[in-house]
């Protein structure tokens, strides 16, 4: 028995540090997909109000792109001991475009928005000390997306 | 070891052979159900059970009754419906009497006899049948005439204004017909003269270009539902003329060469009599006149003979909403929730931009942070909270006065439908 256990021991630890480092790259990309949003959500909510006083529609602003950016690089501040790259960095990567006009179609995705919409895309880097030790993979890229538009 | 004894004992006592399954039926009685037959038709029985395994239910063979399938024989249900009092009521002719059939009475042909009487027995005769009176069908022409109303031969078709010269003709076009509807005059009304069956016409009843409603007849028309005649709808039959205002100052004009001044004597001819006829000509004055709201006529016609006709028309007031103080008005708009949004207030006249002496908020689901009246030069600050339905928007309504050139101040209403929107996650 202490044998067996003994020769089992390191494939047991191998395994409990893949799924607890596994889970703690799946907590982080949540809360960076929720900086996304809430980044977006932010952005989108803000009126072109010379557009308003013109014809009457919904038009993003037109700082809405640098809303977002600043947005999600606050956002993601808090995760920043997590990321193998600065909030700044990641959010100024990111891909950010603001659909001024309804049923304009995203080419990132294909997809045709019924309002004026802002849609974010990063690529997150989340450091994975485990996961370099074990597979030689130190950082693990997510990819994010969000999309707001006020309905 | 005790335990697996004691399962086993338990094993064995429930496999042991139960006694009813012992029974020989040669030697012991085994119960009815050793010779039951099916055939017999016994009545249900269930075996005594000895074990829980031996619980079998015996049901008795089941019985076939060939009867003769019934014959439904359809009558025709009587129809509970009164019957009209204008209809005539079908009387059936009596009943022939019975011919003599075996089923009848027979009775001996005297007391001890051993003959029998096959005559039949008088059967006591019906009861007579009397007539129902019935009432006479009313006659709807009769009926009308009586009510003091006509039949209708003419129907409204439509209104037609006409003008020809200097003179406008209000008129209605009919069509003939025999509808079978009767009508009444109810009300010859006057040039401007407000009648109460004005908002209770079939048909609009016009105005004339001073805004003043026209000249008609209003009648009351009449349909029968078969036993009196019921109120349908007005119909007004318009019937007026309206003369253009000529120059305000007569213009001495000279008659013409070929026109003889009127004399004593007039002499026998077909030209008419001399009638002052205004011929536009070229003088200092024109026979123009200008309307009230000082419009001037355009500049491709001022070469042109003026028209003697001047016709006032009403003025067109309008009013709007605009975002901005210099931007046009809006008839929707799309915010954001929580957003201050001003309202200006703008009115145009005859669509030149008027000045807006006075605003005030009628109606709307709009929350105002600031007052809700006020003159042109504030706005109505509002917002929204709430979010309307899918495909919903609110509407906000302003009253605003104005100050026509002639009339004075006059109140009208402008709206403007807002569509609330609040930011959401699209994926």
């Amino acid at each position: 028995m202490t044998l067996t256990t003994v020769l089992l021991l390191p494939l047991i630890l191998t395994i409990l540090v893949g799924v607890l480092e596994l889970g703690a790259v799946r907590i982080v990309a949540e809360r960076a997909r929720i900086a996304a949003d809430i980044a977006t959500v932010t952005a989108v909510n803000d009126q072109d109000v010379d557009e308003l006083a013109r014809s009457g529609a919904l038009r993003p602003s037109s700082d809405a792109e640098r809303v977002a950016r600043e947005h999600f690089a606050l956002n993601l501040s808090v995760l920043s001991a997590s990321l193998d790259a600065t909030p700044e960095a990641i959010a100024e990567a990111a891909d950010v475009v603001v659909f001024a006009q309804a049923g304009q179609v995203d080419p990132r995705t294909g997809d045709a928005y019924a309002g004026p919409t802002v849609r974010l895309a990063a690529e997150l880097p989340i450091r994975t000390p485990f996961f370099a030790a074990l597979l030689a993979r130190p950082v693990t890229v997510v990819q994010l997306r969000s999309a707001s538009s006020a309905r | 070891m005790r335990r697996i004894a004691a399962a086993l004992l338990a094993l064995a006592v429930l496999l042991t052979p139960t006694p009813a399954r012992a029974c020989d039926p040669y030697w012991d009685w085994c119960g009815y159900d050793d010779w039951y037959d099916p055939y017999w038709d016994l009545p249900a029985y269930e075996e005594p059970s000895w074990s829980w395994w031996d619980a079998v239910v015996y049901e008795p063979a089941p019985v076939y009754v060939y009867e003769p399938a019934p014959v439904y024989v359809y009558e025709p249900a009587p129809i509970d419906e009164p019957v009209p009092a204008y209809e005539l009521v079908y009387v059936p002719a009596p009943a022939p009497p019975p011919a003599p059939a075996w089923s009848d009475p027979v009775v001996w042909t005297s007391p001890g006899s051993d003959m029998l009487d096959a005559t039949t027995v008088a059967a006591p005769a019906p009861p007579p049948i009397t007539p129902i009176a019935v009432a006479p069908s009313p006659d709807p022409v009769a009926l009308a005439a009586a009510a003091g109303r006509h039949m209708v031969t003419e129907v409204w078709t439509s209104d037609i204004v006409s003008t020809q010269g200097t003179t406008t003709t209000y008129s209605s076009t009919t069509a003939s017909a025999h509808p079978g509807t009767s009508a009444e005059l109810v009300a010859s009304v006057a040039t401007g003269e407000a009648s109460p069956y004005d908002a209770l016409l079939f048909n609009r009843r016009t105005s004339l270009t001073d805004g003043r409603a026209v000249k008609g007849d209003v009648y009351a028309n009449y349909v029968w539902n078969g036993y009196d005649w019921v109120f349908d709808k007005y119909v007004f039959f318009q019937d007026d003329l309206e003369l253009a205002r000529l120059a305000q100052t007569p213009i001495p004009t000279p008659p013409p060469a070929s026109i003889q001044p009127p004399s004593a004597t007039p002499p026998p001819s077909t030209v008419p009599a001399a009638v002052p006829t205004p011929v536009p000509t070229a003088s200092p004055m024109p026979a123009y006149v200008a309307p009230v709201t000082g419009d001037v006529p355009p500049a491709s016609t001022a070469g042109s003979p003026p028209s003697p006709v001047s016709q006032p028309r009403p003025r067109t007031v309008r009013a709007g909403i605009a975002l901005a103080p210099q931007a046009d008005p809006l008839g929707r708009i799309e915010v954001l929730r929580g957003r201050l949004i001003p309202l200006w207030v703008r009115a145009t006249v005859d669509g030149v931009p008027v000045r807006v002496t006075r605003w005030q908020l009628v109606s709307g689901d709009v929350l105002a942070l600031g007052p809700v009246s006020g003159t042109g030069d504030e706005p109505l600050m509002a917002t929204w909270r709430s979010i309307p339905a899918v495909g919903g928007s609110y509407t906000v309504r302003i009253r605003a006065t104005v100050d026509v050139d002639g009339e004075g101040p006059r109140d009208v209403d402008a709206a403007i439908d807002v569509v609330v929107r609040a930011p959401a996650l699209v994926e």
